[in-house]
């Protein structure tokens, strides 16, 4: 059986680290961007 | 302009308002009318809070600070998406479950009445002169095209935003927001390809990059910890963050987006779609900037980029001066396009030394070339008496207008005057729910009936509009619009956040350390201001906080009478 609450909170910290992950590549992106051109 | 892009930007401006208006219909109750009765989906509250943000001053101020200084202006937002997580899990299902309509209502519950009316006041200055900044940006860009008088422009602009906005309320705002973004997206895209296709034939793309980036123009990350440099990664990372908390968290303007969704989880994943894409979107806007300078590395772009104030150098007793100075452009133009093609050759060629060779004559070339424009500027200042001119704001705008293919002008001019639409509505629309809420329900007329506040919210969104469009006759030649924005933004929020932080984070907290902290934060962060000029404006949210936690605190400490629930 599932608890909406838990499933909730559970997909919520899903959405969060995908977010900071996803910052995380941006910047390692960027900074071989600058070192590359800079 | 040509016909067919008269008739894109008008038929576009027209739909806008007339769906705006459309909207009335609906909101004949204050909860439909300020937050649509609290049934709009996460997506759409999510697009709503990014066109709120991206107004056109991003499009305009952000892509001429690409051309510029380069990229390194997207470290501002790099505490963003850690921003909008802490904001998710806090904020968000607070203020849900208090059912407010404004951010304020919760610090009278929290502390007391003066506390709520002192911050959401605060809000209203703020909000009211940067809304006037918001407004002034599109219309630089009228004032190019059409070649009217810059009061008229704004009045064009600012009036048939604050019908719609007093007649639709929160749902025009909101569903007006979600159409801006696709329109604005799509008018990014075409001037990316139009940018890189009207590259010459046999250039070559990365050599060109190669050149901009030796000018520091695609260094997008700055480790220095230095406080008196504005955009540095930990400014943005530390700064941003408490800029974006109370951005996001503090300011009705935003709060008020996602009060609207249906539940708690849509209002978060409402605010972690610019979590995921603000930084991406950010980084291609200012590339645009970065791509227009390319460009005129091959096709020669104006010496100064504001027709009006060269005309005004054209005609006085100093023309000849100036086109002595174009003459000495033209030459350094050609020598920086030799370097340039240079560059491109030496990468292709793959030798290290070279390309590094190549690009050392390039900066020089470049730097000889900016030494002519920034005479030509000088020249501008002596003869206009205008001592603040820059024409960053204009690089984007006359490069759409100049070398962008018809139809496509219409689109990109379409794009920048709807986004800057939807936010000046979202903000009007703010800056009148504070306002009758917190002030005018609260402590003029609180017995009156549901018609009589919605009839006061109308004229009061009526009132803020002409404001704003009065605050923009100044704004015009205030240099950087975007910087002029999150200037104004930076001094408040972070004292804003503080007495947040006070309310959510320390049960000790009393209203009497609240509302004095408050007002010593008012203090230390206007000192910093002024008396430290030097420091970037984004250590003023992180003065801000810290001055109104630890003074609230302590003045909480001392506060002999009972703690408030």
């Amino acid at each position: 059986m599932t608890e909406p609450a838990n499933s909730s909170d559970r997909s919520m910290t899903w959405l969060y680290a995908g977010a900071l992950l996803v910052e995380a590549v941006v910047l390692v992106a960027l900074g071989l961007i600058s070192n590359f051109f800079g | 302009m040509q016909l067919l892009d008269w008739l894109i930007v008008v038929g576009y401006l027209v739909w806008v308002v007339v769906d705006g208006v459309r909207r009335a219909k609906s909101t004949d109750k204050l909860e439909g009318y300020f937050l649509a009765d609290r049934r709009l989906p996460w997506w759409a509250v999510g697009l709503s809070v990014m066109a709120t943000q991206m107004s056109a001053i991003t499009l305009v101020g952000t892509t001429g600070q690409g051309f510029e200084d380069g990229m390194r202006f997207v470290q501002f937002y790099f505490g963003l998406p850690l921003a909008m997580i802490l904001l998710s899990v806090t904020i968000v299902p607070y203020f849900h479950r208090a059912r407010v309509y404004t951010a304020y209502e919760v610090l009278e519950r929290r502390f007391d009445a003066k506390t709520r009316a002192l911050t959401s006041f605060l809000f209203l200055v703020s909000r009211g002169l940067s809304c006037g900044v918001i407004v002034a940006a599109p219309a630089v860009i009228l004032s190019i095209v059409l070649g009217w008088n810059q009061v008229l422009t704004i009045l064009a602009i600012g009036l048939p935003t604050t019908v719609y906005t007093m007649l639709g309320g929160v749902q025009a705002v909101t569903w007006t927001d979600v159409k801006q973004m696709v329109v604005i997206l799509l008018g990014v895209g075409a001037a990316i390809v139009v940018l890189i296709t009207g590259l010459p034939e046999d250039t070559d793309f990365l050599g060109t990059l190669h050149a901009a980036g030796a000018t520091g123009r695609m260094q997008t990350i700055d480790l220095r910890f230095d406080l008196e440099e504005t955009y540095t990664f930990w400014s943005g990372m530390i700064g941003g963050l408490f800029l974006m908390l109370a951005y996001f968290g503090c300011d009705q303007s935003q709060v008020q987006r996602y009060l609207t969704a249906k539940s708690v989880d849509e209002g978060r994943a409402s605010l972690m779609m610019s979590a995921y894409a603000k930084i991406p979107l950010q980084v291609v806007i200012l590339f645009i900037g970065v791509l227009v300078f390319v460009f005129y590395l091959f096709q020669a772009p104006p010496m100064l980029f504001n027709p009006v104030h060269e005309a005004a150098v054209r005609s006085s007793a100093r023309a000849g001066e100036y086109q002595r100075l174009e003459e000495e452009f033209e030459a350094a133009f050609e020598r920086r396009r030799a370097a340039a093609a240079a560059v491109g050759e030496a990468r292709r060629g793959g030798a290290e030394s070279e390309l590094e060779a190549a690009r050392a004559q390039f900066v020089t070339a470049q730097d000889r070339l900016g030494v002519v424009r920034g005479e030509a500027i000088e020249l501008v200042k002596d003869v206009t008496g205008d001592a603040t001119y820059r024409d960053v704001n204009y690089v984007f705008p006359t490069f759409i207008t100049t070398r962008m293919p018809i139809g496509l002008v219409g689109l990109l001019i379409a794009a920048i005057f709807a986004a800057a639409m939807s936010s000046i509505a979202a903000e009007l629309n703010s800056l009148s729910t504070a306002t009758v809420m917190d002030f005018y329900r609260r402590h003029l007329r609180p017995q009156a009936t549901e018609r009589q506040y919605l009839l006061v919210s109308r004229v009061v969104t009526l009132l803020w509009g002409l404001f704003a469009c009065f605050v923009a006759t100044f704004a015009v030649s205030l240099g950087s619009l975007i910087e002029v924005v999150n200037r104004f933004g930076s001094f408040f929020y972070g004292l804003l956040l503080g007495v947040f932080v006070l309310a959510l984070g320390f049960r000790r907290s009393t209203a009497r350390g609240a509302f004095f902290g408050l007002i010593v934060g008012i203090g230390a962060v206007s000192w910093v201001a002024f008396a430290r000029p030097e420091i970037s404006y984004l250590w003023h949210n992180v003065v801000g906080v810290v001055v109104v936690v630890v003074a609230g605190l302590l003045l909480s400490l001392t506060d002999r009478r009972p703690r408030e629930a």
